[in-house]
């Protein structure tokens, strides 16, 4: 678990650019917390002079944030509801989010993790983000715990799209917003996805010109997510559009360089004459890539990510021939985004945001930005 | 732009003082407002604004919204739960009335007894204008109000008489201070659960309140206002008692703050 705390509690010693507001909001901590207070008791409790608050609690009287009692001693003012009435009828902020990702070893979760804790700590948000192994069982129960611990908003990269409905419903029960985001996931607010039919396309056409029309190619495939079946319908559908080009082989893995190098190697073993692979993430090419350079074999291969490893491989001109670049920071940018607009209680336009995708080849690689 | 310069009085702080104009800017047009606008409407310099607002922010005293416009922070909630124990009544307060179904398009208020008088910390207004515009801040005597004689109401007679023995506050419309009537109006408020101020007529209102309750006893009261012409005794008696009942099992509800440990 991550944390970023944004407990804004200014001490009194705390270095501050105005050390006068500092204190001020330290006096009025200090009396809402403990109650009246003379000034020499301010100034014990506080670890300040009498001389410098004698100024700033009578600015508070004069602002009717304090006011003193007969005894002479200082205590709140109604201003201060005035200003509480005020800040509570803007609409519920984003105080808390919640994060659930499948793991933390694939860089694009990292991508997509810190991007979303810049995000948090620019409006001062709280950030509890849960790494859930690639197990669904775990991720259901880490999202109970973020239900649990009262979050204003779950942003969900789901480990199974189906699979997690209960713990969505869950949330949403408890009127806390779910955001899909890389995956959808049944029963959320709102999905926030790279466009995964128009990388499926991309990489697909792709993969068929660099077999001039012709040949048997496989599929690593992976667990069962949006993401994925939107990939892998979206290559089949650019393959229609090249029917010398068979898909022979198509096994599901984990998204792993360990899993892609086990299931390419078994592929190649049952189909000696495959002459293209399409990974259905850059880790798994990798490991796909492993298992061809065991065989010595050299044929294409396309994926999805467009990561800084994926980039590499492409410019260095290996079996990696093209990866379509999703930008998981600015998928969690607007599922923050989103997450902040359904705390607030805005109604969204569409449950489906799909990011456009770009295709990273040897041509263009050098002009690419990738992530991670 | 024509600057006004701030007489500031010997040995104030002048930082002290631009916190809180920005603060009470904000809070008065219910909005987020970027540093230009702020600069602009306060015509405070830019560098000092960004001095004092970046303090603020530290502290939770403001935020910043999603476009990165400064908002009152949540802070100042958390401050505000001195004036009511110590505990989130306030908020509470805030969340359960939109669902007084009971009480839809009613001005309900929440008020504490200060001195003499109910001083109000929230308002919902209601959907007809009333004949006082009730804001959060507003002191009104206590033993002309409903909220203020709901309030009274948990104190025994003879203290009730000692507070109103010297000079009772007077009430705006000009009514006269009743001690006997005043003793009555509580008594019967205990007796129903509910006070009212119905039979004064005090600026053609009639307020219907009940006491919420917090663990250490009477906090606030809830009242419901409507003009004397609206007033629906019965039904608004049930709508407010249940609103108190709800706010004082949610106060129970609540982990004890360090004021009411």
């Amino acid at each position: 678990m991550t944390r970023a705390p944004h407990e804004g509690t200014v001490g009194p010693e705390a270095p501050s650019r105005v050390p006068a507001v500092s204190r001020a909001v330290a006096v009025l901590s200090e009396i809402a917390v403990h109650g009246p207070a003379s000034l020499a008791n301010l100034g014990r409790r506080l670890g300040l002079p009498k001389s410098s608050l004698l100024g700033i609690c009578q600015t508070l009287v004069e602002e009717r944030l304090l006011v003193q009692d007969p005894q002479g001693r200082y205590v709140l003012g109604l201003a201060v509801a005035e200003l509480a009435a005020a800040q509570l009828r803007h609409p519920p902020k984003l105080a808390r989010l919640g994060v659930a990702v499948p793991n933390t070893s694939n860089p694009f979760y990292v991508v997509e993790l810190r991007a979303l804790a810049e995000a948090s700590a620019e409006i001062g948000a709280e950030i509890v983000a849960l790494d859930s192994g690639q197990d669904i069982d775990v991720q259901i129960g880490q999202i109970g715990e973020l239900v649990n611990m009262r979050v204003d908003a779950i942003v969900l990269d789901a480990v199974h799209s189906t699979k997690v409905a209960g713990a969505v419903r869950l949330a949403r029960s408890a009127d806390i917003p779910v955001i899909a985001v890389n995956v959808g996931a049944e029963g959320a607010d709102v999905s926030v996805t790279t466009d995964n039919v128009q990388a499926g396309q991309l990489v697909g056409h792709h993969l068929a010109g660099l077999l001039g029309g012709r040949g048997e190619v496989a599929i690593v495939d992976g667990e069962p997510v949006t993401a994925t079946a939107d990939r892998v319908a979206g290559f089949m559908s650019a393959l229609r559009e090249h029917p010398g080009v068979n898909v022979v082989a198509r096994e599901r893995g984990d998204h792993s360089p360990q899993t892609g190098r086990s299931i390419a190697r078994r592929m190649l073993a049952q189909h000696p004459r495959v002459a293209g692979f399409f990974g259905i993430n850059d880790p798994t090419s990798t490991g796909i890539i492993e298992a061809l350079g065991e065989r010595g074999i050299s044929v294409p291969v396309v994926s999805v990510d467009g990561s800084a490893a994926a980039a590499s491989a492409i410019a260095a001109g290996g079996s990696l021939k093209a990866s379509a670049a999703q930008d998981p920071a600015q998928l969690a940018h607007l599922a923050f985004r989103l997450a902040a607009q359904l705390r607030a209680g805005e109604r969204l336009v569409t449950q489906t945001r799909l990011l456009p995708t770009r295709l990273v080849t040897e041509a263009n690689v050098a002009d690419y930005q990738p992530w991670g | 732009m024509i600057e006004i310069s701030e007489s500031v009085t010997p040995g104030r702080s002048p930082a002290v003082r631009k916190a809180a104009r920005i603060l009470f800017e904000l809070a008065a047009h219910h909005e987020a407002a970027s540093f230009g606008e702020l600069s602009r409407r306060l015509a405070m310099p830019k560098s000092s604004l960004a001095d004092i607002c970046g303090v603020l922010l530290e502290a939770g005293v403001l935020a910043r919204d999603i476009d990165g416009r400064m908002q009152l922070g949540g802070r100042l909630s958390e401050i505000a739960r001195g004036l009511v124990g110590g505990t989130p009544l306030l908020e509470l307060f805030h969340a359960a009335v939109p669902h007084a179904e009971e009480l839809a398009g009613r001005t309900v208020a929440l008020a504490v007894l200060s001195g003499l008088d109910a001083a109000y910390l929230s308002v919902r207004p209601g959907e007809r204008p009333l004949p006082l515009t009730l804001k959060p801040g507003i002191r009104l005597p206590a033993w002309s109000t409903g909220t203020g004689r709901a309030l009274l109401s948990t104190l025994p007679d003879p203290v009730i008489r000692e507070m109103h023995t010297d000079a009772p506050p007077l009430s705006p419309s000009g009514q006269l201070f009743d001690m006997e009537r005043l003793i009555e109006a509580v008594g019967l408020a205990r007796a129903r659960g509910f006070a009212s101020n119905a039979d004064l007529g005090e600026m053609a209102l009639a307020g219907t309140a009940a006491v919420v309750y917090g663990r250490g006893g009477p906090l606030a009261a809830v009242g419901s206002i409507v003009d004397i012409t609206s007033a629906d005794a019965g039904s608004d008696a049930e709508a407010v008692r249940a609103l108190a009942r709800h706010l004082s099992e949610s106060l129970r509800r609540e982990p004890a703050s360090p004021s009411e440990a």
